[in-house]
């Protein structure tokens, strides 16, 4: 069992996962171990260059001090580049890309001359100015350092990250950007500041985190990640200054591969793209035979192409980073990826030609005026003195024959190192860059498109069970305007488990796991940004593996989540925070940005908001500023594609939930291509039964119609030779003929019997079981409407429902209803109406059965039987203990006479009505059936005259049209009417007392209402 | 398979062929038909979702707004060729042929009249949003291709309702009366009937046609009250000296409350006024009120609803059905029928 971990917020389902891995993976002792000689460390640093130290120090000692120079004991040196015994900077974060002009001060080597960044490049300087500048920048690591004691004695939870910020830009105005203040004043505030060294990698860090990247600076930051890690449990009995390590490399991977293998993290997923420059040059991976340079290389001009986001695995500094395209198969060895077509980073920052690095080399390798570029691995080769002999340009392409190595000797200055290789993008990240025509390319994609429509389509049958090497999926959509969890078919799900348990935060639900055996099946959640993980109530350990493959992250808390509504209108969760212009798509808001208008938004629950958000092209600058506030950006390049003019003949679903159109043979679907003109080439894949068939759409080509289609399934790729753009997927089916037609029938099934609803028409039976012992299910058109009503001794409008998408209805509600009317009452009718279609009515008719009515009676007597002794006789007291349900047992419902509703009557004798069903003009209604007259205990029930409540019964009769009356003093009970004359009395505790005397029956014959089955 | 590049025009041509002739951006026909076509392709959706997807096939082609879309589709679901659920559900209807007359067919139902058309052997005539059928022979024929896609042909009366309900007459507010004395029914004070109540109750003034404040004057027994979410709740109300929302109600819906104001001002001797208006083989109907279900759909089966904001309400039809539509509206509502002729001499 993993440790509890209580975190509001999206980051839940982050700090669940983190938490486990902490007491996987996390030594405390360790880390702790290890502390005394880091501190020893920073000792030393603070020892040498502390602000209280430096704050001393007069401008010439300073200048010293401070800035890079040729000694290797500058504060700078120390900073980026010194790893000694006793002071590894390692240690406390590499910044090794740091740049002295970051830092604004430096002695350049080759000049001995001071130099100063500025707005125009470095600017040489005299000593006194170095000095002034020197102070300045002392002022500023002083003041920062200063500005962050204060917080020391706050509590992390207490610190506010914009307030930190804040404070380190007023201290520090010129440095509060620069990596070198931040490693410096981790050095002073461990507990405070990060040992990261820029934006990009706390951003990094945050996102391990589950947190949004910053958009104040570096200490806002920091103070976030502190502040993350100082809640989780298992790091409590740790200082605050170690609380965050694991979160830093080296444990930082293991983290990500642990978030990642959550589903929480990409697997591509890197630390916050940069923006890179993509040149026109490209970088030759050609030889001749003899080593001569290929006559292709280029000679154009060098040209900026735009820029491509790129998420490099290492840290570089990106003011000196490129793109380029590689041409050419020399180096390509089957593992570097440096395959013709390819894209690269390079850096300007060439480190030392020693380590033979790959580089881009330029030089006049075909015609003496022109130079191209060429990309080799750069082998130097030394004499005894160490100096380089020989140079030999490498390829790594294995086959030699056809790509020589080019060898320099004695003509080194005929080239020029440009650039370092730094890292091959893969395929789908180059800028412009896609290969969408080489044999090689078309192949590939052809393979991958057959890959995915195989799993797209793939029949439930095919369905993935556990430990079949395929695991069980889940994953969220928008359907119909909720939030909805697609499951199944969980195929091989043991059939022990009736029911599954859904969680997210403290929503909970239920759903049969039945649903989920041989289907997919959408469950309409609410939005969370906590995990939405599934159990089996009952069999939480036996299935807790299995069902962990369903679990499915939780939303980001603090920026909305995007879907992009496809064919069929079903919303398709983006996992990237960037939209493309000319989609359609609907953002679920979080509560958090409550405060943000957004017209037509509706809420969902729990401060959630649904968004629907259609991104036209060009999208207006005011639309990008409000989407960019949820946290979202616009692309600027688009291709818009979908399915125009003609609806299809049906939907279906694939296996992620995504709604896909079918035609038929013979419809010729259009689809509408709209693109940038920077699009370039666009190529049309489709995968279909006749394979895979391609097509270049040209840029006035807007409209597609597919013909001659055959039966089968299709998958259809739109590929934008532009990197940057998103390739659109549309899948689509051609059926064997048209989806069946919604039919105009309902059949009602009553246990074994199948009742046609047409006209008007009626059933006649016991309905004291339906739906339970006597099952009952209606089947009408897709949200045909059905309005039932109960007619008895009450009315009841029972329900007004509609049949559901499949065309059945939920009768538990109409059920419920009249439930209560069918058990008590011996007849009613329930009348289901659906409208032109047609009526039917279910008769009630429950036959009355001797033992089951002694039964209740004898019931009611041993319950109210000590009531009966002393309120015998008198109306009020009798009257909802005994009488009432005495009466109701008998098919009677009681009704009080009205002042002046008959004669008066005599001293200690009551009265009521007895209403009881008659059925007339093809329904119940009550109608009064009897007089009830209550005559005190001991009196005669058969005297007569004036004043006997015989008399009086008789004349409440007449009143009331009626030709019976029951006179009862509650026990005894006897029936007058005009037409006997002779009164014929029951002693009802006799007659239950004693069932075989025949007391019994003829009391039930006498007194049950007269409407009989 | 084949790729064809398709120039605009043919795109929009191909469009107007599917939609039988209409284009969906500038008709109400065409619109309807691609509301349709894609309802029957959806199943149950959202009406949004729906109308989203009807404006997403046409942006290509200039696109239309979302509401058009939606006030065709509400329309279409008024008329019977798509369901209303709960919660904004629609779904196509099945096929029904309303039979109106000999030879003479009103087909309802969210099959695309391309796909119908085929199936029933002839060309279907869109009249607005109505799809009509008219051969003067072969019913029989007709009943067995409805059948097989799913459907049924309906007499108007069946389809209508007017077999099961009654007219609003005198019998029908003296069915009220007996309903509100008898004790199967849940009877209450007015004021508990018609909570939770937004607003004063008031009356309806037979014979005027109209609604007042029950402390402003006294009325019917017809009462109504609006309720938190806009609509009125109806109640009949007996007899008596008390106040009338302290007398015993019987509770109303919508449909009931519709026949009794028609019941009402009937007895009341002011029937509403229906007015025709004849253009030679057409005509054009105004009322003034509402029309409880079934006469309004009897009378959907032979006009196409021409006005639909505010009063009176406008219906064109052919000349040629008026008489019967004038007879029945006059035998079940107790209407008084104006008819005026705007032929010029």
């Amino acid at each position: 069992m993993g440790t509890e971990v209580q975190i509001p917020g999206q980051t839940g389902a982050f700090a669940q996962v983190i938490a486990a891995f902490l007491e996987r993976e996390l030594d405390p002792a360790g880390l702790v171990a290890a502390l005394p000689a880091l501190q020893a460390q920073r000792n030393l640093f603070l020892g040498r260059f502390g602000a209280e130290y430096l704050a001393e120090l007069s401008g010439a000692e300073l200048l010293g001090l401070l800035p890079l120079t040729t000694s290797d004991e500058s504060l700078c040196a120390w900073l980026r580049q010194r790893r000694t015994p006793d002071f590894d900077t390692g240690l406390f974060g590499d910044i090794g890309d740091a740049g002295p002009e970051e830092f604004g001060l430096w002695l350049d080597e080759a000049s001995g001359a001071w130099l100063a960044a500025g707005p125009a490049g470095p600017r040489q300087l005299d000593e006194d100015e170095a000095i002034t500048i020197t102070l300045a920048l002392r002022d500023e690591l002083v003041a920062a350092v200063g500005a962050l004691r204060p917080l020391s004695a706050l509590r992390p939870e207490q610190l506010d990250p914009i307030a930190v910020q804040r404070a380190v830009a007023a201290a520090a105005p010129r440095l509060a950007g620069s990596a070198w203040l931040h490693k410096y004043l981790h050095l002073h505030h461990p507990d405070r500041v990060t040992s990261a060294a820029t934006a990009a990698e706390l951003d990094a860090h945050l996102r391990r985190l589950g947190l949004p990247p910053g958009k104040r600076g570096l200490y806002e930051r920091d103070v976030r990640i502190i502040q993350f890690w100082c809640q989780l449990p298992p790091l409590q009995r740790l200082p605050p200054r170690l609380r965050y390590r694991p979160g830093e490399p080296p444990l930082a991977s293991r983290l990500e591969a642990a978030l990642q293998q959550a589903g929480l993290l990409e697997r591509d997923g890197r630390p916050d793209p940069l923006e890179l420059p993509v040149y026109s040059l490209q970088a030759m991976a050609a030889s001749l035979l003899a080593g001569q340079w290929g006559a292709a290389a280029p000679a154009a001009p060098v040209e900026a192409l735009g820029t491509v986001r790129v998420a490099l695995p290492i840290r570089r500094r990106p003011e000196r980073l490129f793109v380029a395209r590689i041409s050419g198969e020399s180096m390509d060895d089957g593992r570097s990826g440096l395959c013709d077509g390819a894209f690269a980073v390079f850096s300007l920052d060439v480190g030392p030609l020693a380590r033979s690095p790959i580089v881009l080399v330029r030089g006049s390798f075909h015609e003496p005026e022109e130079a191209g570029y060429a990309l080799k691995r750069y082998v130097e080769e030394r004499n005894g003195t160490g100096a380089v002999r020989r140079v030999r340009l490498q390829s790594l392409n294995p086959n030699r024959g056809s790509y020589p190595d080019i060898v320099l000797e004695g003509e080194l200055d005929a080239i020029q190192v440009v650039a370092e290789l730094i890292h091959v993008l893969p395929p789908a990240q180059g800028p412009n860059s896609r290969d969408v025509s080489s044999g090689a390319a078309i192949e590939r994609i052809e393979r991958r498109l057959a890959q995915i429509a195989a799993r797209f389509f793939a029949a439930p049958a095919e369905a993935a069970r556990p430990g079949d090497g395929t695991a069980w999926e889940a994953g969220l959509v928008l359907r119909d305007g909720q939030l909805t969890l697609v499951a199944g078919p969980l195929a091989g799900l043991p059939g022990f488990a009736r029911e599954l348990e859904i969680a997210a935060g403290p929503e909970h639900l239920r759903v049969l796991a039945a649903n989920l055996r041989a289907q997919r099946y959408a469950i309409p959640v609410l939005p969370s940004t906590a995990e939405y993980t599934w159990s089996a109530p009952g069999f939480e350990e036996e299935l807790a593996e299995d069902l962990r493959a369903l679990r499915v992250p939780g939303l980001p808390g603090q920026r909305a989540t995007a879907f992009r509504v496809g064919a069929g209108g079903v919303g398709h969760l983006l996992r990237g925070d960037t939209l493309s212009a000319g989609q359609q798509y609907a953002l679920l808001v979080p509560p958090v940005l409550l405060n943000e208008t957004l017209t037509d938004a509706v809420p969902l629950g729990g401060g959630w908001r649904l968004y629907p958000c259609e991104l036209p092209r060009p999208t207006p600058e005011e639309q990008r500023r409000q989407l960019a506030r949820l946290g979202l950006t616009v692309t600027s390049a688009s291709l818009a594609v979908a399915w125009a003019l003609f609806a299809p003949r049906g939907y279906r679903e694939g296996r992620g939930g995504e709604r896909y159109p079918c035609f038929l043979p013979g419809d010729e679907p259009v689809l509408c291509v709209d693109r940038d003109d920077a699009a370039g080439t666009v190529v049309l894949f489709v995968h279909g039964p006749g394979g895979v068939q391609r097509r270049t759409i040209a840029p006035e080509e807007r409209f597609i119609a597919l013909t001659d289609l055959v039966v089968g399934s299709y998958f259809l790729e739109i590929i934008p030779e532009d990197g940057a753009m998103e390739i659109a997927h549309l899948p689509f089916a051609v059926l064997p003929e048209a989806p069946p037609a919604p039919r105009y029938e309902a059949t009602l099934l009553l246990g074994q019997e199948r009742l046609t609803i047409v006209g008007s028409s009626a059933w006649e039976g016991d309905l004291t079981g339906l739906g339970e012992d006597l099952s009952i299910s209606l089947s009408a058109p897709p949200l045909w409407p059905i309005t039932a009503r109960w007619r008895g001794a009450r009315a009841i409008r029972a329900g007004h429902v509609h049949a559901d998408l499949h065309g059945e209805v939920d009768l538990a509600p109409i059920m419920a209803a009249t439930r209560p009317e069918r058990q008590r009452r011996r007849v009613g009718d329930l009348l289901l109406d659906l409208g032109e279609l047609g009526q039917l009515v279910l008769r009630h008719r429950r036959p009355a059965d001797e033992s089951v009515l002694g039964d209740a009676l004898e019931t009611l007597l041993n319950q109210r039987g000590s009531l009966l002794a002393q309120a015998a006789g008198q109306l009020d007291p009798l009257r909802g203990a005994w009488l009432d349900p005495l009466c109701e047992v008998l098919g009677y419902a009681t009704r009080d006479l009205r002042p002046g509703d008959g004669p008066v009557p005599p001293a200690g004798v009551g009265a009521l009505l007895l209403d009881a069903p008659v059925f007339r003009n093809e329904g119940w209604s009550l109608r009064p059936a009897a007089c009830l007259i209550i005559v005190p205990v001991g009196s005669d029930l058969r005297a007569q005259g004036q004043e006997s409540p015989r008399s009086y019964g008789l004349r409440l009769c007449q009143k009331h049209g009626l030709r019976r009356a029951v006179l009862t003093d509650g026990l005894r009970w006897a029936l007058l009417s005009p037409d006997l004359k002779f009164l014929p009395q029951w002693q009802l505790d006799r007659a239950l007392h004693q069932r075989n005397s025949g007391e019994l029956e003829g009391f039930l014959a006498t007194f049950l209402a007269e409407a009989q089955p | 398979m084949k790729m064809l590049v398709l120039p605009p025009t043919e795109a929009e041509r191909r469009l107007r062929d599917r939609c039988v002739g209409a284009n969906p951006v500038q008709t109400i026909e065409g619109l309807a038909e691609l509301c349709r076509a894609e309802a029957a392709a959806l199943g149950k959706c959202l009406r949004r979702v729906l109308a989203d997807r009807v404006c997403a096939l046409l942006r290509p082609v200039g696109g239309i707004p979302t509401e058009r879309a939606l006030d065709v589709i509400r329309r279409l679901e008024e008329q019977g060729d798509l369901l209303a659920g709960p919660g904004g559900y629609v779904a196509a209807a099945p096929l029904r042929a309303i039979h109106a007359g000999p030879g003479h067919h009103l087909l309802l139902g969210g099959i695309d009249s391309v796909a119908l058309g085929a199936a029933l052997g002839v060309a279907i005539s869109p009249s607005v949003l109505r799809r009509l059928r008219s051969e003067p022979a072969e019913d029989a024929a007709l009943a067995g291709a409805v059948a097989d896609l799913g459907g049924r042909v309906l007499s108007i009366e069946a389809w209508a309702g007017l077999d099961r309900t009654p007219p609003a007459d005198a019998a029908w507010l003296a069915t009220l009366e007996e309903r509100l004395h008898d004790p199967i029914e849940s009877i209450a004070a007015a004021e508990a009937v018609l909570a939770p109540a937004v607003g004063d109750l008031e009356h309806y003034i037979a014979g005027e046609h109209r609604w007042r404040c029950l402390s402003a004057a006294s009325g019917s027994p017809l009462l109504r009250a609006r309720q938190p979410f806009g609509w009125f709740a109806y109640a009949w109300v007996a007899s008596g000296s008390t106040a009338p929302q302290l007398r015993e109600a019987l509770r109303l819906g919508r449909d009931e409350a519709r026949r009794t104001q028609f019941a009402l001002d009937a007895a009341a001797g002011q029937p509403h006024r229906l007015r025709f208006e004849g253009t030679g083989t057409a005509a054009r109907l105004h009322i003034e009120a509402p029309l409880p279900y079934a006469e309004y759909r009897f009378l959907l089966g032979f006009a196409e609803r021409s006005g639909w904001e505010g009063l009176p309400i406008r219906y064109s039809l052919p000349a040629v059905d008026v008489p019967r539509v004038s007879a029945c509206l006059a035998q079940r509502l107790g209407v008084r029928i104006d008819h005026l002729s705007t032929e010029t001499p």
